[in-house]
């Protein structure tokens, strides 16, 4: 029908709704004379409105919920479970959902692995089951997951484990292939579980990269001891019992089956060299970066299994060795009979290879060897050539010199030339050049192909940021785009034909193109941002949004890439980088708020590998040329400077030293230079006299400084930030700004949000690493006490212990719930939940009264309320944020609500509601940083925030 | 560093509601994201038949979004519409995926004496209130806009008038219309494509 029409029939529809039902006829009369059609399509919608009822009046989400959620099953975080509080959940698969727990008795952090119903009806095997993982545990290996409590709850039984932090190898091997030493390393402490669990006659029947855990400094953990034996039905018919085993992992079918000895494919009874084959199966895997037996299907996997040979390793894909090749085939035996007979056996194989390796390792650095070889893998009688990388070459050669031990079966022949690749940076640059000799604030270098030139953002005298290009060694920095919309992020094509950049238009990001002697730009991605080229220049890859994605050079092809895990924090960038050949991207995820950790992804989707372990600040990372390294920014020791990792996992190096901060790193694409922007941004711990406008600057740092308070005297002053050498640690300084003093050490420990004790005898603060607490230090004999455990700032936000020291107020924020204000009894540690929700509570000075910020809907509507502690009838006082008790109890300072850019105006009230004023503006503040305290003469202590300027350096590297 | 600081949002907001269709664009996937989370975080934690509360879970994604310390009432209600058609897109593609899944995708007729109860398969429902409601929105924009901000977003006539800076009666009215047309049109449309 023509919208017209609909619009007639409407009208009058309305109309005759608008009358009482004595009246409709008539008015349909009229209306509708000598158009009978407009007069049917007016009843029907009259009846319709009768009929409705309540059709759609409720919303489409409470009739509907089951839309939203993707399955219905009941999740545990939250709940207690016994002595377990349960935290988050850490995975899921075929055989049970697996949380992070906190054991409340032992006050240890432990994994709770739910085992599905299906596993668990039958109480026999069940038993059974319990009695093996027991048994297994009981053997109180190193490298065996221990098991501390097989428990019940409802009708779903779980197993309580010690909690491993790391990644599972499966994780661990999407990043690609391991060199020789880390397989052996992972390899020597299965084989060592298994030996173990052997001896004691007990046979994993499962294992397999995703049932092995490797901890973060590199213990690797065997998991799920018997649980193969609990899922395997005593059924007579081999073929169900195959089938059985591959279902209990859905969607990972293949993972399961690719692992299977041919015994156990076949269904037949199993015994420990079962568990040898399978370890056979890692060990491919971990030194060639793929499984031996592979297929499109199961079926395909089973027949590999049972009737092909594994093909050798492509000798430019593996650095394995004859011998390691050697042990890899005899574990992989389809005849049981011919395999290795016993775990040891294996490992004593790896642990003779392990100390050959290691050996050659030290050969070659105290006398760096030009030997290499061509070997015939003549055992297959393959005439595939096995180019093996130096250091293993060095191995053989030199093993055969010294006699140690002969390769039967292998020759060496003749030398190869190593192929030409660039060359990974050094720790110790030998030149550095500043660039930015000229005037502005330049930032984001990108290198031209050739390395001659650089693009680069200048953002000067106030002008909007635009994309400029200069040649290194001589000649004017010219600017190639213009305009009032910033430009971000250029980057120069390999190819050399474009620079795309990031444009913001009408706060809409785009990555734009320009040529890079200038012109006009245009639009390559809509909505996208942070792009960065793939070394053929054929690909980009840049975020939108909350996702990575890439695309063709042309914006053409986009597709989202897969895999990364999600992100809470708002401004999501992950700055993500290309590797070398396109495979990989490299990115930065936030996970506590602006901190986090690089990681990388396949470009293709997959599941995200964890590269750094360091919840540290961070930024756009870079990869070498020859793909071996991820140059990053990081906090990681102090300040924030440049850091290199290598792609396959390992321990962080330093490439510069200093203040930092340094941020952007590319490298040239020969590998010879390295260019960085150095920023010079400041945090200024100060002290401001209202009554005078007086500032006083006491301490400057280039990175952060947070939430001063003064001690109740109004001496000294406590404060938090990241110190030289790594970690977040507490400061004290006295009042005047003289003696600073940095009050925690420990290495990597994160401790934050200090407080005084009333008589500033102790400071209390969260600690965040390495454990999770609310805690109080002695300032006279450095002595701990924990008040808290679990608690950090973002789940147990601003704890404020009373002037008596006996209780603390805070404000629980789950993520989901209502925020919840909680008083906490310190002796007993019982706790009661304050009449309403209130945050930034702050105590009295007489520990009568509190005053905290009251939320309702909306930050501006935020109240500060006044309430006493006993009777808890809160009162609202004015608009605002933030109250702050003065020293006498006399006036509550807080922040009003303003519209002031970079800054807060500070406020006070008295506590009776009456003669509220403005003190003053606190400018330019940090923005995540918006703490005061004042003094008992009436001085504020706040952080300025100076963004400074950014200058390029270039770094000359040596070849390597 | 370039996708918006909290800030931006209300800037963003007002841009849209003063016509730039570029800005709706830039919130819509942020707000997307951040509903689709949300909603997902409150299904798992609550009991199955659990009733999400849609404006709760609007509010929770504003108070996360959106530069909550300094942005005023108009931003909140464009924020909401936002969010309405937000819910629309979650919903419908999540009931079309479902049918589609559970049906084969064919063809499917609904009956209406099913909405007097809450039980599974109302996707398909949601999905014909959709199909409808497009077909409204070509002739009645402003009748389109309460049943979205109604249906998918939860808000009361109240609510409704103030985000359309209209009358409560207004709302009312056009509500009680809206509903007929919907209603007469799936119920005689009968064929629903799932």
């Amino acid at each position: 029908m023509k919208p017209e029409r609909n619009r007639q029939i409407d009208l009058v529809f309305q109309e005759t709704l608008a009358r009482g039902a004595a009246e409709r006829a008539a008015f349909l009369d009229e209306a509708c004379a000598g158009d009978p059609a407009l007069r049917r399509e007016v009843e029907a919608l009259l009846s319709s409105d009768e009929e409705g009822g309540s059709f759609i009046e409720s919303p489409a989400l409470e009739i509907a919920p089951e839309l939203v959620a993707d399955d219905q099953t009941t999740a545990l975080a939250g709940q207690t479970i016994g002595p377990y509080r349960i935290e988050t959940e850490l995975g899921k698969g075929g055989m049970g959902e697996v949380y992070l727990a906190q054991d409340s008795r032992l006050r240890r952090k432990v994994a709770l692995k739910f085992l599905p119903a299906f596993f668990t009806t039958d109480e026999r095997r069940l038993r059974r089951f319990e009695q093996e993982a027991h048994a297994a545990s009981a053997l109180n290996h190193p490298n065996i997951l221990t098991i501390y409590e097989l428990g019940r709850f409802n009708d779903k039984h779980f197993i309580a484990t010690e909690f491993v932090d790391g990644e599972t190898l499966r994780q661990r091997l999407l990043g690609g292939r391991m060199r020789i030493e880390e397989a052996l390393k992972v390899a020597d402490q299965i084989a060592s579980a298994l030996a173990a669990s052997h001896e004691a006659g007990i046979i994993h029947r499962d294992i397999k990269p995703e049932n092995i855990m490797v901890r973060r400094d590199g213990i690797v953990k065997v998991l799920d001891f018997g649980l193969a034996k609990l899922v395997t039905p005593q059924s007579d018919d081999p073929e169900a019992k195959t089938l059985t085993l591959l279902k209990t992992e859905p969607g990972t079918v293949m993972g399961t089956a690719q692992y299977m000895s041919p015994e156990q494919a076949r269904g037949l009874h199993v015994d420990s060299r079962t568990d040898i084959w399978s370890l056979g199966v890692i060990l491919y895997e971990l030194v060639c970066g793929k499984p031996p037996f592979a297929g499109p299907t199961t079926s395909d996997v089973l027949v590999a299994i049972l009737d092909r040979e594994p093909s050798p390793p492509n000798p430019t894909e593996s650095e394995i060795t004859p011998e390691f090749w050697r042990i890899i085939k005899k574990a992989l035996r389809k005849h049981r009979e011919e395999r290795y007979q016993t775990i040891q056996d294996l490992l004593f194989d790896l642990r003779h290879l392990e100390n050959e390796t290691n050996f050659a390792g030290k050969l070659q650095s105290s006398k760096p060897a030009e030997l290499s070889s061509r070997l015939i893998d003549a055992e297959s009688g393959d005439q595939r050539l096995l180019k093996a990388p130096r250091r293993l070459q060095v191995v053989l050669i030199s093993a055969l010199l010294i006699g140690l031990i002969t390769f039967a079966g292998y020759k060496l022949w003749t030398k190869r030339v190593s192929p030409v690749s660039p060359p990974s940076p050094s720790t110790r640059p030998s030149k550095h050049h500043l660039i930015s000799t000229f005037s502005g604030s330049h930032r984001a270098a990108s290198f031209s192909p050739d390395g001659q030139m650089i693009a680069f953002i200048d953002a000067a005298h106030g002008a909007s940021p635009q994309v400029w290009v200069k040649d290194l060694s001589e000649g004017e920095p010219v600017q190639i785009t213009s305009g009032e919309d910033p430009a971000d992020r250029p980057r120069w094509s390999p190819r050399n034909d474009q620079i795309v950049y990031t444009r913001r238009s009408q706060g809409t990001d785009g990555i734009w193109a320009v040529p890079p002697a200038g012109g006009t730009s245009h639009k390559v991605i809509e909505g996208g941002r942070n792009p960065n080229w793939s070394a053929d220049g054929a690909q980009l890859v840049f975020e939108r949004g909350y996702d990575i994605w890439t695309a063709k050079a042309d914006g053409g092809d986009q597709r989202k890439v897969e895999g990364v895990p999600p992100t809470d924090h708002l401004s999501a960038d992950r700055m993500p980088a290309f590797s070398p050949d396109g495979a990989l991207v490299a990115f930065f995820q936030k996970s506590k708020g602006p901190h986090g950790d690089y990681w990388i992804v396949s470009s293709a989707g997959g599941q995200a590998r964890r590269l750094t372990f360091d919840d540290s600040f961070g930024g756009a990372p870079a990869w070498t040329p020859d793909g071996q390294f991820i140059i990053f920014p990081s906090q990681r020791a102090g300040s924030l400077t440049l850091w290199k990792v290598p792609a396959v996992g390992g321990e962080p190096e330093p490439i510069l030293v200093g203040t930092g901060e340094d941020i952007d790193p590319e490298i040239s694409r020969d590998g010879r230079r390295l260019i960085y922007t150095n920023t010079r941004n400041n945090f200024l711990l100060t002290l401001t006299d209202p009554a005078t406008g007086r500032q006083q600057e006491l301490h400057q740092s280039r990175s952060d400084v947070v939430d001063p308070s003064f001690s109740h005297q109004g001496d000294k002053i406590v404060f938090f930030g990241v110190a030289e050498g790594g970690g977040i640690h507490l400061y004290v300084v006295n009042a005047d700004g003289s003696g600073l003093n940095q009050l925690t050490r420990g290495k990597n420990e994160q401790n934050v949000h200090p407080q005084w004790s009333a008589d500033g005898s102790a400071i209390y603060y969260y600690q965040h690493r390495p454990t999770t607490t609310f805690r109080k230090i002695s300032l006279q004999d450095g002595r701990i006490t924990e008040l808290a455990h679990g608690w950090e700032w973002s789940t147990h936000n601003q704890a404020r212990v009373n002037p008596e020291g006996t209780r603390i107020i805070y404000t629980r924020l789950d993520k989901g719930k209502p925020a919840a204000t909680m008083i906490r009894d310190v002796t007993t540690g019982g706790e009661t939940a304050f009449t309403q929700p209130l945050r930034f509570v702050h105590w009295s000075r007489d520990g009568k009264f509190i005053a905290g910020t009251k939320i309702r809907g909306e930050w501006s509507d935020a109240e500060i309320m006044m309430c006493p502690i006993v009777g808890e009838l809160c009162r609202a006082l004015t608009r605002g944020y933030h109250p702050v008790w003065s020293p006498d109890d006399t006036l509550i300072y807080f922040f009003k609500i303003s519209s002031l850019r970079d800054g807060e105006e500070l406020w006070a009230i008295s506590p009776d509601g009456t003669g509220e004023g403005k003190i003053l503006d606190l400018l330019p503040i940090h923005p995540i940083g918006q703490f005061f305290d004042v003094s008992p003469t009436g001085q504020i202590v706040w952080v300025q925030y100076r963004v400074g300027k950014h200058e390029l350096w270039l770094l000359d590297l040596p070849a390597s | 560093m370039t996708n918006p600081p909290p800030e931006e949002m209300s800037q963003l907001l007002r841009d849209w509601s003063n016509g730039d269709q570029e800005a709706l664009n830039k919130v819509m996937p942020i707000v997307y994201q951040e509903l689709h989370r949300l909603a997902h975080h409150y299904m798992r934690r609550e009991r199955p038949g659990h009733t999400l509360q849609t404006t709760a879970l609007v509010n929770e994604a504003y108070m996360r979004l959106a530069d909550y310390k300094k942005m005023r009432w108009q931003s909140r209600a464009h924020f909401f519409a936002v969010a309405a058609q937000v819910m629309r897109r979650i919903l419908v593609e999540q009931a079309r995926s479902k049918n589609v899944a559970k049906r084969g995708g064919g063809a499917q007729k609904i009956s209406l004496d099913e909405t007097a109860v809450i039980s599974p398969g109302r996707s398909t429902e949601v999905i014909a209130v959709d199909d409808a409601l497009t077909e409204l929105e070509s002739w009645d924009p402003r009748k389109g806009k309460i049943v979205e901000l109604r249906f998918f977003g939860g808000l009361s006539i109240e609510e409704t008038a103030e985000v359309l800076k209209v009358s409560p009666t207004t709302v009312q009215r056009e509500w009680r219309s809206a509903k007929a047309w919907l209603y007469r049109a799936i119920s005689e449309g009968g064929g629903i494509e799932a």
